[in-house]
């Protein structure tokens, strides 16, 4: 078996060696090489050749077979990764949507809607509140004196309004 | 031996999974893997089996091979296969020196039941340690140059260069003696 870097042996040694050492050590290894091509290792049998082309062929189809495997879990796992971000995504945006409801109807003194609010409560409750806004709509008349020299009439009346409203709401 | 460009081919070829580029690459490089093998064990039985191994394992391993010089990552990765052999029997065996001494004693048998099997040379061999007789080896049969061959071992020229001025040495007058 000849060596590609034969030609250079001598000159390689001699970068480490005086020129006697490196000529005697290029002869060295000139001989140790005759030594190996006098007596060459045996060559592998070609059934033993044939054998490994076989066992390539197979572990080659297992690679095969294992890369495409792979494969199918990776995209698997891809989708299944896809599906759930999509279903995150989708109730995240669902959450969002509620939210935003609540927030276009926030909660003012002008937006209270006395219906949404009393339509649970008792009938009694909503009376009430129809006769105390009746009440505010008179004391507003007084104050603008609406009913001309009847004041003390007015007043009077009202007082009695406020009494029966006292009486009947804590009736219940 | 093909030259550079179809040697690549078949690496790529190799690499793409194609099974006749294996095929041309065991072709290629068998009979001196085999040489390598059978120079470190001096038994055929198990240089069969390391050479199988050695194939079948470049299937999954091509991958890594980014390019540089083939023989040094081939050769590389035959010592790695090497030495899992031998740390393998060192677990079932119980040490690396007792597998050392079954492997001479292995060789020894084999020279016994047939002498042509163990040439002279490899009868000297195993009387080198492991490092030496696998430089040797690794020299005769991988081709690297000496540069190639210390950076495959990590070490500097110099050394690479003496070790196997050494060993050779010790080879030859073993022989003569």
């Amino acid at each position: 078996m000849s060596n590609k870097n034969e030609e250079n042996l001598k000159d390689l040694f001699e970068r480490f060696f005086d020129p006697e050492q490196a000529q005697r050590a290029a002869q060295d290894i000139d001989k140790a090489h005759q030594l190996f091509q006098k007596y060459p290792a045996p060559q592998p049998h070609p059934s033993l050749i044939a054998g490994i082309k076989a066992e390539v062929k197979n572990e080659l189809l297992r690679e095969k077979t294992v890369s495409f495997r792979a494969m199918i879990y990776k995209t698997a796992a891809v989708a299944a990764v896809v599906v759930i971000s999509i279903t995150i995504g989708v109730k995240l945006l669902e959450k969002k949507t509620n939210i935003e409801k609540t927030v276009i109807s926030p909660i003012t003194s002008g937006t209270i809607d006395k219906n949404s609010y009393f339509a649970a409560d008792d009938n009694n409750l909503e009376i009430l509140f129809a006769e105390a806004e009746q009440i505010g709509d008179e004391i507003m008349a007084l104050q603008l004196n609406e009913n001309g020299d009847n004041e003390y009439g007015d007043v009077t009346e009202l007082e009695m309004n406020f009494t029966e409203i006292k009486g009947d709401f804590w009736k219940g | 031996m093909p030259d550079n460009s179809d040697l690549i081919k078949i690496i790529n070829g190799c690499k793409n999974g194609n099974a006749e580029c294996f095929s041309q690459l065991i072709d290629i490089y068998a009979n001196r893997c085999y040489g390598y093998f059978y120079r470190l064990t001096g038994n055929r039985d198990i240089s069969d089996d390391l050479l199988s191994e050695l194939f079948v394992k470049l299937v999954t391993k091509i991958g890594s091979y980014k390019g540089g010089i083939f023989e040094s990552w081939l050769f590389k990765t035959a010592s790695n296969v090497f030495y899992d052999h031998l740390r393998g029997k060192q677990r079932y065996k119980g040490s690396l020196a007792a597998q050392t001494k079954w492997l001479e004693s292995e060789t020894a048998k084999n020279g016994a039941r047939n002498d042509e099997q163990i040439d002279k040379v490899q009868a000297q061999l195993n009387k080198l340690d492991e490092d030496t007789k696998e430089l040797i080896t690794l020299h005769y049969y991988s081709q690297l140059t000496f540069k190639e061959m210390a950076q495959m071992r990590s070490e500097p020229i110099g050394t690479t260069l003496s070790k196997l001025h050494r060993g050779l040495q010790k080879l030859r007058q073993m022989m003569e003696s």
